[in-house]
């Protein structure tokens, strides 16, 4: 029975993934068409295959469509393992504040580093702003206890201090307002080839560990009590989920700025869709956060034409709702 | 018995009398710091001269076309906000409630910058009915999700900010969509920089009747935190009373937005340093609330004037670096509960 059941559903959740690996490559083709120039599909595909419109395509849109991929595909995966980690569907780091926190570090790295640096001081002010803000989140969270949504608040409220600081910053420095601008509210605009080998190159790096975590992820649901009997360190377990988790939310921020609910969104859509367990589940994640922030970017390419609207405010604006609908279905439970 | 608790009553309102007679000072210490402290500095008792005799000098202009209109607005908008905050807390018995975690302030701002994009002709005076119907919008939202009863104190707060993120999300979209990206702290924290007296009368009258009601009914609020039956037998309707809050609510607050933008944590923090200061009697707490919200704001205010000398950092970032701290320890404060 088992054995007949197992295969059928790792058949279900393949099939799903393909599915939403077709509509990422319909939705960046159809990204790579919009631009000061509008190129057809064809063109587009010619480009690609090195035809006449390959600078364009090529230097220009395809850099920003395999970036919000690589971003969207992280924040899902990030999302995932944090709220497997801490056993709460609400804390995704793009809710918790952590995003925001990883963006005000790279905003005040990349303004007070000399230029020289800034390819090694925003990466660093990245992580430094995540792992800062995951730690004061979970000091402050531990004495919490249960409730989900008081550590969603918490996180919440952080994340407002994180941008209160960095628009502080923006006035003393208006020059640079811009810049912290994107910090802020997430986008994809102006990437380049480096972008995408920056970012490529960081997740090969973080490869290995999401593999480790994807396999121990299941456990997380269980107790802590639970998991020490089963021989396994609760605190080892949840310690590595979140690590990696900063990790690749750390990646996205550097390489996008703090898209808002993308990591909230995938996981919640991949259960739903290929069920709970994590083989099937993070995978699925990271293609529908790689489909959420391609669409998202393309929508607010679309929406406002000529002027531009970044992927993170389409982002909040799809997900907030979400949070909201997720809130009133755990209304019950949880405490 | 009864005369104890008579005297501890009389005992009580005298203490808050002084405690309103101290925070008066503190407010008006503040305000006068405002309008002393600037890129031209102006001694203290220059400005206060000038205050009482205004002598046709530039320094007498700036006294009073510029730094006196600030302090007003000031004022105005932080005893709106800080009321609203009072009575929105009792109404939902939710202490996290606040015209800004419960989304209010941001549906005011969102339906006030849609009115100003399609009718480019609209006054600022014109920007208070569309603000009153995006905080009603709003308001009634979270009034259904809060009486539908399925939700906790915490869950309903966090409900309401994602609201208020959404809506700041769709802020910013349409400013950048019209090219109006320059305004976006504006619409998004508040500001009250280059205020003037135009904006002074804007809110003013919304201030005296909002503020006026709430004072005159300010016994009968206490009803809304007792259950209906208790209400009633006291011969108390708590639903016309409970309709009456969520007015003024949509007056304070909507007037406020319209003239300052959405301005935060100062409804959030108030109540709670009130009552902290003043113990909970609902009439104590609204009128100290109405010094503290204003001290609070011209004193963020002048913060922000400070701190970034010559800028100014608009007086909404320096209440959310002050305000989200303090979110912080209120949770934290609840959480022991």
């Amino acid at each position: 029975m088992t054995s007949a059941a197992l295969p059928s559903k790792s058949l279900r959740a393949a099939s799903v993934c393909l599915a939403i690996a077709a509509l990422i490559v319909i939705v960046a083709v159809l990204g790579m068409t919009i631009g000061a120039v509008t190129l057809s599909v064809g063109q587009v595909l010619d480009g690609i295959a090195g035809g006449k419109s390959a600078f364009i395509v090529m230097q220009y849109r395809a850099p920003r469509v395999i970036v919000s991929i690589l971003a969207g595909a992280s924040l899902g995966i990030a999302g995932a393992f944090l709220q497997g980690a801490l056993r709460n569907p609400l804390a995704s780091p793009d809710v918790v504040g952590i995003t925001k926190w990883a963006g005000l570090g790279a905003f005040l790295a990349g303004l007070f580093a000399p230029p020289a640096w800034a390819v090694w001081a925003i990466p660093a002010g990245v992580i430094a702003g995540a792992v800062a803000g995951a730690l004061v989140l979970l000091a402050i969270g531990r004495s919490f206890g249960g409730g989900i949504a008081a550590l969603a608040l918490v996180g919440v409220a952080l994340g407002m201090l994180a941008q209160a600081l960095m628009q502080y910053v923006m006035v003393l420095f208006p020059t640079r307002a811009d810049q912290s601008m994107v910090w802020l509210a997430g986008s994809v605009y102006g990437s380049t080839m480096t972008d995408v080998v920056a970012l490529s190159l960081w997740l090969i790096a973080c490869l290995p560990f999401v593999l480790i975590a994807t396999i121990r992820l299941d456990a997380g649901g269980f107790g802590d009590d639970t998991l020490t009997s089963l021989g396994i360190s609760p605190g080892l377990l949840r310690g590595g989920l979140i690590v990696v988790s900063v990790l690749l939310c750390a990646g996205s921020v550097a390489a996008v700025g703090s898209m808002g609910f993308l990591g909230l969104l995938s996981p919640h859509a991949a259960r739903l869709l290929v069920g709970p367990r994590a083989r099937h589940m993070v995978p699925a994640s990271a293609l529908i956060g790689a489909l959420t922030l391609s669409a998202a970017d393309l929508i607010g390419r679309l929406v406002a034409l000529p002027n531009e609207i970044p992927a993170g405010i389409v982002a909040a604006v799809i997900g907030g709702p979400y949070l909201i609908f997720l809130l009133m279905k755990e209304a019950g439970r949880h405490d | 018995m009864t005369t104890r608790g008579g005297a501890a009553t009389r005992h009580e309102t005298g203490s808050a009398a002084l405690l309103a007679f101290c925070l008066l000072l503190a407010l008006a210490a503040t305000v006068l710091a405002g309008i002393s402290f600037g890129v031209s500095a102006l001694p203290v008792a220059r400005a206060l001269h000038l205050l009482f005799v205004p002598d046709g000098s530039p320094d007498s202009a700036l006294v009073w076309d510029v730094r006196l209109p600030r302090a007003m607005l000031a004022t105005l908008v932080g005893a709106n906000l800080a009321v609203a905050g009072v009575l929105i807390q009792t109404l939902t018995r939710n202490s996290l409630a606040s015209p800004q975690t419960f989304g209010i302030n941001a549906g005011a701002s969102l339906v006030i910058v849609i009115s100003l994009i399609a009718m480019p002709g609209l006054s600022a005076g014109g920007t208070v009915w569309p603000a009153f119907i995006g905080a009603a919008a709003v308001g009634l939202a979270m009034w259904a999700l809060s009486v539908s009863g399925a939700m906790n104190e915490m869950k309903l707060a966090l409900a309401g900010i994602s609201i208020q993120l959404v809506l700041a999300a769709l802020v910013q979209a349409i400013l950048i969509a019209n090219n109006a990206g320059q305004d976006i702290v504006y619409w998004l924290a508040g500001s009250i920089n280059g205020a003037q007296w135009s904006k002074v009368w804007i809110i003013l009258p919304f201030t005296l009747l909002g503020g006026g009601i709430a004072l005159i009914a300010g016994r009968h609020f206490g009803v809304l935190a007792l259950d209906e039956t208790t209400g009633i037998s006291l011969g108390q309707n708590a639903r016309r009373v409970g309709g009456l809050a969520a007015t003024l609510i949509v007056v304070l607050a909507g007037s406020a937005v319209a003239v300052s933008g959405p301005i935060g944590f100062i409804g959030l923090l108030v109540p709670h340093i009130v009552r902290r200061l003043a113990g909970n009697d609902q009439l104590t707490v609204i009128v100290l609330s109405a010094i503290t919200g204003p001290l609070l704001l011209t004193a963020a205010d002048l913060l922000g004037r400070v701190a970034a000398f010559p800028a100014e950092t608009p007086v909404g970032i320096v209440t959310a670096l002050i305000g989200a701290p303090a979110f912080v320890a209120i949770l934290w404060r609840q959480r022991a509960k």
